[in-house]
């Protein structure tokens, strides 16, 4: 199989894993909570994906829906596995430490989830011969820490990310009283947050 | 009020799904020629499914 079928692949399954655990969550948990849950997530983590392309961190070549269009922006896909990678971490590390554990304490589970997987992920299928996002190339930011040729910012990222998003969705799914403004205080914050991080020098 | 039955089998999705995230990432490891990378799942990979799939059902 050639690489560019391997990459239409997952881009494609990445669609279909999105669907199917958004069908999976609206019967388990309701539609209301998965509209949450994945709307929450999939602006958050395009939000700060969009963030780090245009800061140069890393860039996503060739792949087949981007969003918002424009080749030097963020694939659909990539945005919608994050969004379907939450509600799947939260349940996990909720049926591991407890539903009733601290809200914090589960924001750590969270975010070792999500670490534990990309550590595995990401080195795969970034970089060559698959390329489906670039760490290195002209013009963009040059980092000094690796682990498995992948930055180390990728992964202090993704455990912030994670780890901060599954602890905002639990708030707002157990407090009630002003979500949306609050969403958007969250969001904003998180922004803040990668923005800092993503000029620490990796 | 969520059954128990329900409970389990929600579970055994979401490890299911978080599992499958990782087996792709095998095949993908070793279409890249590092099917060794796949490997490192079994340390931070399964023992979250195992502690998922053993843990008493509670707190939902």
């Amino acid at each position: 199989m050639d690489v560019d079928t391997v990459r239409r692949l997952y881009e494609i399954g990445l669609f279909a894993l999105f669907l199917a655990i958004a069908l999976r969550s609206t019967v388990a948990r309701g539609l209301p909570t998965t509209l949450r849950e994945l709307a929450f997530g999939f602006v958050l983590s395009q939000a700060v994906e969009l963030l780090a392309v245009q800061a140069g961190r890393y860039r996503y070549p060739d792949w087949l829906v981007y969003f918002p269009p424009g080749p030097a922006s963020v694939p659909l896909a990539v945005g919608l596995g994050w969004a379907a990678l939450m509600p799947v971490v939260m349940r996990l590390s909720e049926q591991i430490a407890g539903a009733r554990a601290p809200r914090w304490r589960l924001a750590v589970v969270d975010g070792l989830l999500g670490v534990g997987l990309d550590l595995v992920v990401d080195p795969a299928v970034s970089g060559e011969p698959l390329r489906m996002w670039l760490w290195r190339d002209a013009g963009m930011t040059e980092y000094r820490l690796w682990l498995l040729d992948v930055p180390v910012f990728n992964f202090a990222g993704w455990f912030l990310l994670v780890a901060s998003c599954g602890w905002q969705l639990r708030s707002l799914e157990v407090n009630a009283r002003g979500r949306a403004p609050r969403a958007l205080v969250y969001l904003l914050i998180d922004l803040a947050v990668a923005s800092l991080v993503m000029r620490l020098p990796w | 009020m969520v059954s128990g039955l329900h409970r389990t089998a929600r579970a055994g999705f979401e490890a299911g799904a978080y599992l499958s995230f990782w087996l792709s990432a095998c095949a993908l490891a070793a279409i890249a020629g590092r099917p060794w990378l796949g490997a490192i799942g079994l340390v931070t990979v399964l023992p979250f499914v195992v502690l998922a799939l053993r843990s008493p059902k509670r707190g939902h």
